[in-house]
């Protein structure tokens, strides 16, 4: 993958996600993947969450271009009950490192916490992003992100029913 | 029987009308501190629970822990291929033991005065630590790792009871086995966990998943956007008007519904949104089970699905997927769950991902429906708590003559529910015997 890369750039791409996830805006989002893109959450509780293969490991999710449009489309629906009404969240991204990159694109990690605040409820959700980022028309798109939450256990919502 | 009681004995918060055909339970039944207690007492102390499946434990000195009906247990195969269960405590000062989810070893240390048990026979090693004990310190096993009562497997499931006077676990199981033999019969080699399984957290009380899991009247509605997303890849066909089948009984408590329904299984029912390149091999696998089973058995089992539960909380989904799950209360209004997907053992490997896709998008905590069965407990939940005392129904599909813990309806029926129901009512109701 030729072409420099500035973390400026990238924060601001990811602020940008961000942003279009704690607004509800997932159309929008969805648009930041390229039409390969995939977007992962391994499991909890294993320590080779950056490198597991959904192929043969059981995902939480394991997302290809298709099954992230099916799943913006059935987050918006007023039948995803689990987020019905949508629950507030806040996306914050920091520890933002340029990795190097390969034929495949831009490495970057993060740190992330996501606050989703749903009936009187505050749960948070703590891990790293690791995403591979690719140079498209008009700034960065996304080829693969990976969410590997930091939890043991899955707590205390039992699921994962927005997008981190 | 009379007019308003379930089975003898009974706690009178189950009622049954068979002249109105209305089956209902008392909602404090899923709220009450002192219910929630005597649940622990008796139904967890005295029923088979799972604890594992063999593939878990595959080599000599393999081991795991995990917490079942409220005690914390290591599971081990042993060098003759025999699998035991100890509690996770030393015999000592009661230190937590194992603290590893998994692994597989010889010995295991205390981590607090160091004493050391072989994990295969459970037996006290060490001798350092014990200058100042008598002579005949622990000749007679006292400190060695205390075993669980009862352990005993059917078709690779392990099954823990604390009851050393429980009935055998084939007995127990009653009419389920002949469902828990249709899911192993998928495949000649054995089942196996996958990795990733889950222990998960949430509100709700523990009935409400175990409810849910096989009431099969709930998915219409309840998760109207995940049929909505089948849709879109099942060649155009409407899954809810497709299926077909029963629910029933299966003595002991256990239920199940069976049903036929068109959406693909990679043992062995192939769509076309698997793509070409599995035809062949699901094909394969189907006239493997032709030889094995003949037509009949074998369009049974790769065609139909099936879900499961043996009383009282291990749940077996054997549909689009293959997920086992477990449930025990923390609390009148909170839950822990353990969730594994399982696959045939040597699976192809196109053929796993196929399995963990099709499992991801319903059965997942982040799939495309389980989510919302869990919104549906929480709703339960603070319904029944923040509510007058009221009734929850159970009646559909229900026969004036039904025998309740044999009962058979529609899939969409609620008869597998009822016999749950008349059998938990029994056993905290008093009930001497469990299996009935």
């Amino acid at each position: 993958m030729k072409g420099k890369i500035k973390r400026e750039e990238v924060e601001d791409f990811l602020y940008m996600e961000a942003r279009l996830l704690d607004e509800w805006r997932l159309e929008d989002w969805e648009k930041l993947f390229t039409d390969d893109g995939r977007y992962l959450v391994p499991p909890v509780g294993i320590s080779n969450a950056d490198s597991a293969d959904p192929a043969n490991t059981l995902f939480l999710i394991a997302d290809d271009r298709t099954r992230i449009h099916q799943r913006v489309v059935r987050l918006m629906k007023k039948s995803a009950h689990a987020e019905y009404p949508h629950s507030h969240t806040r996306h914050c991204i920091t520890n933002v490192e340029l990795r190097g990159h390969d034929d495949s694109g831009h490495r970057v990690s993060a740190a992330f916490t996501t606050h989703r605040i749903r009936r009187r409820e505050l749960i948070t959700y703590v891990g790293q992003l690791l995403y591979t980022l690719v140079r498209a028309e008009g700034g960065l798109a996304i080829r693969e992100k990976r969410a590997c939450l930091d939890f043991d256990v899955l707590a205390p919502q039992g699921g994962l029913t927005l997008i981190l | 029987m009379t007019k308003t009681q379930t089975l003898e004995p009974s706690t009178g918060m189950v009622q049954v009308d068979r002249e109105r055909l209305q089956f209902r339970v008392d909602r404090r039944t899923y709220s009450d501190p002192e219910i929630f207690r005597r649940e622990r007492d008796t139904v967890f102390r005295r029923c088979w629970l799972y604890a594992g499946h063999g593939s878990e434990l595959l080599q000599a000195g393999d081991f795991l822990t995990r917490t079942i009906g409220g005690f914390d247990l290591i599971l081990t195969r042993d060098r003759a291929g025999e699998v035991s269960a100890f509690y996770n405590a030393c015999t000592h000062r009661g230190s937590t033991l194992c603290r590893e989810a998994r692994g597989n070893t010889r010995v295991v240390a205390c981590p607090y005065h160091g004493w050391v048990f072989d994990l295969q026979s459970g037996q006290l090693r060490d001798k350092a630590t014990k200058s100042g004990y008598p002579a005949d310190f622990n000749v007679d096993g006292t400190y060695d790792l205390r075993r669980v009562a009862r352990i005993e497997a059917y078709r690779d499931f392990y099954f823990v009871n604390f009851d050393a006077g429980a009935e055998s676990l084939e007995q127990y199981l009653a009419g389920a086995a002949e469902y828990l033999d249709l899911v192993a019969d998928q495949s000649e080699s054995g089942l196996e966990v996958i990795a990733g399984g889950q222990e998960l957290y949430t509100p709700g009380n523990w009935k409400l998943l175990v409810e849910n899991s096989y009431d099969a009247y709930h998915g219409p509605a309840l998760h109207r956007s995940y049929f909505e997303f089948l849709d879109t890849r099942a060649s155009s066909q409407n899954m809810v008007a497709t299926q077909r089948g029963y629910g029933l009984g299966l003595g002991n408590g256990h239920g199940a519904f069976e049903i036929e329904l068109n959406s693909g299984r990679p043992v062995a029912q192939w769509i076309a949104a698997f793509g070409e390149e599995a035809k062949p091999k699901i094909e394969a696998l189907k006239e493997g089970l032709n030889r094995r089973f003949g037509e009949s058995r074998a369009q049974r089992i790769a065609e139909r699905q099936r879900n499961l539960i043996i009383f009282p909380n291990l749940v077996i989904n054997d549909n689009i997927g293959l997920s086992v799950r477990t449930v025990y209360p923390l609390g009148p209004d909170k839950l822990m769950a353990y969730v594994w997907a399982l696959g045939t053992r040597n699976e192809d490997p196109l053929l796993r991902k196929i399995r963990l896709d099709n499992y991801l998008t319903f059965v997942g905590p982040g799939g495309f429906a389980t989510p919302d069965d869990f919104e549906a407990f929480a709703l339960c939940q603070r319904g029944i708590d923040f509510t007058p005392p009221s009734w929850s129904d159970i009646s559909k599909g229900m026969t004036k003559d039904e025998d309740l813990l044999h009962a058979k309806g529609d899939f969409t029926d609620e008869a597998q529910m009822r016999g749950w129901w008349a059998q938990w009512d029994r056993i905290l109701g008093g009930a001497k015997r469990i299996g009935v």
